[in-house]
């Protein structure tokens, strides 16, 4: 049970901080063009720190369900750990969306 | 000459200016999403307590099946939808209606009454539940949400 929960710990986080640095370093892809260095850094960043407050409390709440079904540790912990990488999969989705749009609303404005 | 990559004839062969090949997508307000998503079936809940508190007991049975389902799919859904509330209460509807068809096959197959009657109970409030909770988060997300995440987006 306290080795389940402590490698979901690790795995949920390491995704979340997987993910993160991919947003950081889409941020710093983006960069590469001289105009709009500025702004895709900044966005890159803010984006990365929300994604990354967010999941982490999502990846704490969905950890918070495993107690409840200690009955089925490794059920419990495979559901959790795939439910989170799901909802982090989705999100990070949407994190470089909006990292995209902010960079097609400058272009335009450029 | 040609060969320039700021030649606006080059630029136009190697980036088409016409719109990518789907429909338009729209990016979810993070912080609006999640707050619509748990404060919807609050507002159903205060705004209906008065029928013998159903409405409370359905946020205990039902909540955590609406937060593991209803998260993913709205996350997925509202990429490619603006969010209007009928049509959430609709997809909440054909969830609903997958659901108890799986359950009900599940417990044929099991023979076990605990999954057959769980399934009925979930799903029989569910329909009621499931379209009003959708409702409200619909008109919630959509009354929260601030310009920049509403507007459809082609990339």
């Amino acid at each position: 049970m306290y080795v389940l929960a402590t490698l979901y710990i690790a795995l949920g986080f390491g995704a979340l901080a997987a993910l993160a640095t991919m947003i950081l370093r889409i941020g710093a892809l983006l960069g590469d063009c001289p105009q709009s260095r500025a702004t895709a850094r900044a966005a890159s960043v803010t984006i990365a720190t929300g994604f990354s407050a967010i999941g982490a409390g999502g990846v704490i709440l969905i950890g918070a369900a495993l107690p409840l079904l200690a009955e089925a540790p490794l059920a419990g912990f495979l559901g959790a750990l795939g439910f989170a990488a799901l909802c982090l999969g989705l999100g990070f989705t949407q994190a470089v969306g909006t990292l995209r749009a902010l960079m097609q609303d400058a272009a335009a404005k450029a | 000459m040609l060969l320039n990559p700021q030649n606006p004839a080059l630029a136009a062969v190697l980036m088409p200016p016409c719109a990518p090949p789907y429909p338009p997508r729209y990016i979810i307000d993070p912080v609006v999403f999640f707050a619509a998503l748990i404060l919807a079936p609050l507002l159903v809940a205060l705004l209906t307590f008065w029928v013998f508190f159903i409405p409370v007991a359905a946020i205990f049975f039902g909540g955590p099946v609406y937060l593991v389902v209803g998260t993913p799919l709205l996350l997925w859904y509202l990429r490619h939808n603006d969010g209007d509330p009928v049509d959430l209460s609709w997809l909440a509807v054909k969830v609903i209606a997958v659901g108890l068809l799986l359950g009900l096959a599940l417990g044929a197959v099991t023979g076990s009454d605990d999954i057959y009657g769980g399934t009925l109970f979930l799903c029989g409030f569910g329909m009621i539940f499931g379209p009003a909770w959708a409702y409200a988060f619909g008109k919630l997300y959509r009354f929260m949400r601030r310009d920049f995440f509403a507007k459809p987006r082609s990339f």
